[in-house]
């Protein structure tokens, strides 16, 4: 009678699991299997061979071993952590003025914010290359008058285009932070006679630190591996991303063994980086809810002005890369270079020439889209609903990429589906693939994020109502879950159309996409065509966020 | 059809924790059936058990004769009522009504008829078009109700689907809910861990402790003649006084001259005698064999609540109806202390058996 006793048969305790999550749980996993973990441990495993097919140690001591090669190392660290430092130095005073103070032109600072973090990097160095370049617009106008500003290339130019394209991190981060702590906090220390610079520093900014440490990952994370930039602006100075990119990709000389170690060297920083960011903020966070918001007060009419001022010019400088495109786009042009007065040859070119780049980019984003909508959907579901320690570990699978730089993706993907039976280096399957597995976290952390906050009692009404928990996914959880992912989906969108990075390893003549062709167009000296590509892209991001917003999305980072 | 649920030997265990080592029950077949017990208790697992929410780690759950443990929930032809209500937020009322109809493939035309009849049955059909943020909470757990009778299940089962409302409409709603219960004849369980609203709704209780089955009866069991010291403590209010029980069974206060009752077993020695406010019959201490001084005095409306402080440091609640009396009684007087001695409960030194 007893049935507790009763040990049911291996096939009894399979069919118990044999459900339709436990399934899907399965196949993506297999999925990880082959399109994370595969490519990636063939490139760690590669790394640790030689041209000879030997097992050795060879390219880390090659790398380590050779000035050229780990300066590059040096370089990219000391651009990363100046980048983090620079940024925060600008992002935090200008979070705190707009959270705290009227400012005048609040709305249009939001908007040139977000404009210029949703730019792809090389349109910013290309137009201050475009200013102050050697035959800059503003360099030649100073040299008429004996004037010589030196160089925008090398590690100042790199740093200065990072900060202003990474600032918008910290500010959106941290405002978001500063708006919803609560204003008790601040007032009591005032009550304790804390007041001014002091209380922001010993009360306000400490409150919020994990929510600046983020912030500043994130700068030194996207600064570590973009690669756009200190291409064009790097000129000898080089940095690992673009050593790795020689490396692998140059005509002479280039040692795809070494490019292997380099890419596993560069993926080591981030997740060391990730890593003690994550204990650091599981430390240091502290539970705030915004009973009480702050108050956005006046300032005396010297200090506002100053203020608005100091925010207005961040603002402003950081759109004039756009602004100095856009211009740019309608210029004549006479081959290489520009001749007086304005025409839109430049998008008439476009338009006929290179009209497949643009519907390249619009295919491969929507499929990337669409695909990491579904993901996003069943991984976020399994991974909050169905915890288990496998779902824990696809979880990690999918979360991985986050920290591999998009150039490292792509080699990875290129090395592991050049060959085999999934051939599929050079198509644009590899493209979609490679933008699904880089934007995948961000979707599903903004999907985990919403099936929280639906009551899981909601599916189980549905359930006991004698719909099967697959039917009630899928016409229920799906639909629920729908507004919040679509939002989020906006901003992958976005993400993807100016993906450059993993692109350019592995584009061909027939998968070339927008972003890749500004970069060609401008080492090939098409500025114009280069100006309308990127103005174009600019129009779309913005017709897209607007749908962004339409949709109900505020979570802009 | 209502089914009767057999629950036999049933053990739940989250990783190392046992929540439930080893509990059977049977329901009868249109019960009202009440899971009454403290929080962490083991209710709601239970309850989900019974679902198909949680899984059965040993024993048997069967409705009729049919064991069910491996049917998964959505082929147990159960309706499900939810604290939260969990009314789907995308559907009008009226969809959320015919929602499990639909699952059930049900004809257009009896689908419209039942929806509208439970609608109607709820007090909501003119709300049907609107969607669940417009309405208020007790109308939200009216749709959830409307929407688990619907379908005629087997078995209804409600986890504290009333701890959401406020207090008035608490009562407004467990009115309604054992009035539908009675008019559809649906074998019920109801989770609850408020001892009023289970006393008033339900045919059965078991009372929960622990994973265990406290004690199992009708309202009026339960409350008149609790089982053991955990069931008189959990339901109503209780003072526990220690008494001596003589070869003869006489049952005596140390010290006193016996009460009027008796231990029905054979027992020898310290036992506890268990006592509720409204059986403490105040006097005068003058001729009174027991007696305590008021430490406290809370007028209720329509009793005087004592705490009264006997020998030995213990501490007797009393109450005193004002249709007995004209003045309440003074904080600080001396008052003699009796009972209303069929009522009083007797139980062994560790509190687990009665022994009357
Ligand atoms: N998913 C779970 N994992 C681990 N332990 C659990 C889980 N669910 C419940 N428990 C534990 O099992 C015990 C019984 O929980 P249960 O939710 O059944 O209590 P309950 O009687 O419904 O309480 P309440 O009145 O607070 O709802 C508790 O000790 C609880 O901590
Ligand atoms: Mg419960």
């Amino acid at each position: 009678m007893n049935a507790a006793l009763r040990v049911p048969s291996f096939q009894e305790r399979l069919a118990k699991r044999l459900n339709f999550w436990n399934v899907v749980l399965v196949l993506l996993l297999l999925l990880t299997l082959v399109f994370i973990v595969y490519p990636f441990g063939q490139m760690f495993y590669n790394s640790l061979f030689n041209a000879d097919g030997e097992f050795s140690f060879a390219n880390y001591q090659k790398f380590f071993g050779r000035r050229y090669y780990y300066n590059a190392l040096f370089n990219s660290l000391k651009i990363c952590v100046t980048v983090t430092i620079t940024s925060l130095l600008i992002g935090l005073p200008m979070a705190y003025l707009t959270s705290r103070f009227h400012i005048l032109g609040k709305r249009f600072v939001d908007i040139a914010v977000v404009l210029s973090l949703l730019s792809p990097p090389f349109i910013g160095a290309y137009s201050w290359i475009l200013l102050f370049g050697r035959s800059g617009v503003v360099t030649t106008f100073l040299a008429d008058w004996g004037i010589d500003i030196g160089s925008i290339y090398g590690f100042k130019g790199i740093v200065m285009v990072f900060t202003l394209k990474l600032y918008p991190f910290v500010y959106l981060y941290v405002s978001g932070a500063l708006s919803s702590m609560d204003a008790s906090l601040e007032e009591a220390s005032a009550n304790l006679g804390i007041t001014g610079l002091e209380r922001i520093m010993r009360v306000t900014f400490p409150l919020i630190i994990p929510t600046i440490l983020s912030s500043g990952l994130i700068v030194f994370m996207t600064a570590l591996a973009d690669f756009g930039t200190p291409m064009l602006l790097g000129e000898g100075y080089k940095v690992l991303p673009v050593l790795i990119y020689d490396e692998y990709l140059s005509e002479v000389g280039s040692d795809t063994y070494l490019a292997n170690a380099m890419s596993v060297i560069i993926v080591c920083i981030s997740a060391t980086v990730l890593f003690i960011q994550k204990k650091i903020i599981n430390r240091k966070s502290y539970n705030m809810s915004a009973l009480n918001p702050p108050a956005i007060t006046h300032l005396p009419t010297g200090k506002y002005l100053l203020a608005s001022g100091f925010v207005l010019l961040v603002a402003v400088v950081s759109l004039f890369p756009q602004i100095t495109v856009a211009y740019t786009s309608f210029l004549k042009m006479n081959g290489p270079l520009f001749v007086d007065g304005f025409s839109l040859d430049s998008y008439r070119y476009i338009m006929f020439k290179l009209s497949r780049n643009i519907s390249n980019t619009f295919m491969f984003a929507l499929a990337a889209l669409a695909v990491m909508i579904m993901l996003g959907l069943l991984i976020s579901y399994i991974v909050v609903r169905r915890r288990s320690r496998a779902s824990g570990l696809l979880d990690f699978l999918v979360m991985f990429p986050y920290v591999l730089p998009g150039s490292v993706l792509g080699i990875c993907l290129v090395m592991a589906f050049n060959k085999g039976p999934i051939m599929i280096a050079g198509t644009m399957w590899i493209m979609i693939l490679s933008y699904t597995i880089r934007k995948l976290p961000f979707t599903l952390r903004s999907s985990v994020g919403i099936l929280y906050q639906i009551d899981p009692s909601i599916e189980e009404a549905s359930i006991s109502l004698g719909v099967s928990p697959m039917k009630t996914f899928f016409t229920v959880m799906v639909k629920l879950m729908m507004p919040g992912l679509l939002s989020g989906a906006v901003l992958s969108f976005i993400a993807v159309i100016n993906e450059v990075s993993s692109t350019i390893i592995l584009y061909t003549g027939r998968t070339v996409t927008m972003s890749v062709t500004i970069f060609s167009e401008i080492n090939r000296a098409g500025y114009g065509t280069a100006a309308a590509l990127a103005t174009l892209l600019s129009l779309i991001t913005i017709v897209a966020l607007i749908i962004f917003r339409k949709l109900g999305g505020k979570d802009v980072a | 059809m209502p089914h009767s649920v057999h629950i036999r030997s049933v053990m739940k265990r989250y990783g190392d924790f046992i929540a439930i080592p080893e509990l059977s029950l049977e329901i009868k077949e249109g019960e009202f059936f009440t899971l009454l017990g403290p929080s962490g208790c083991g209710k709601t697992t239970l309850l989900r058990m019974i679902a198909g929410f949680n899984e059965i780690d040993g024993g048997e759950i069967s409705f009729d004769d049919r064991v069910i443990n491996d049917l998964p929930a959505h082929k147990r032809d159960i309706g499900m009522v939810f604290q939260n209500y969990a009314i789907f937020p995308h559907l009008t009322v009226k969809e959320n009504v015919a929602y499990g109809l639909i699952a059930r493939k049900v004809p257009a035309a009896e689908k419209e008829e039942r929806t509208q009849k439970a609608m109607e049955l709820m007090h909501i059909a003119e709300h049907s078009a609107k969607y669940p943020q417009q309405l208020s909470g007790g109308q939200q757990q009216r749709v959830a109700l409307a929407r688990a009778v619907v379908i005629e299940p087997s078995v209804l089962l409600m986890d504290e689907p009333l701890s959401n409302l406020d207090a008035k409409l608490r009562v407004e709603m467990r009115l309604v809910i054992r009035e539908v219960q009675q008019k559809l004849g649906i074998t019920t369980v109801y989770v609850t861990h408020d001892q009023e609203e289970a006393l008033s709704v339900s045919d059965r209780i078991a009372v929960m402790n622990k994973g265990h089955v406290a004690q199992l009866g009708t309202p009026l069991d339960i409350y008149l003649r609790p089982a053991n010291t955990f069931v008189a403590d959990f339901i109503g209010i209780t003072s526990f006084i220690p008494v001596q029980v003589d070869a003869e069974g006489k049952v005596a206060i140390l010290g006193k001259a016996p009460l009027g009752i008796r231990a029905a077993k054979s027992y020898t020695g310290m036992a506890i005698l268990a006592v509720r406010p409204e059986n403490v019959v105040l006097k005068d201490a003058e001729g009174s064999d027991f007696t305590g001084r008021i430490s406290t005095a809370t007028f209720l409306g329509d009793s005087v609540c004592y705490e009264i402080d006997v020998e030995g440091g213990r501490r007797i609640t009393a109450n005193q109806y004002m249709i007995n009396t004209d003045s309440p009684r003074e904080v600080g007087q001396t008052v003699g202390i009796g009972f209303l001695e069929k009522r009083l409960n007797l139980f062994d030194p560790s509190g687990e058996e009665s022994l009357l």
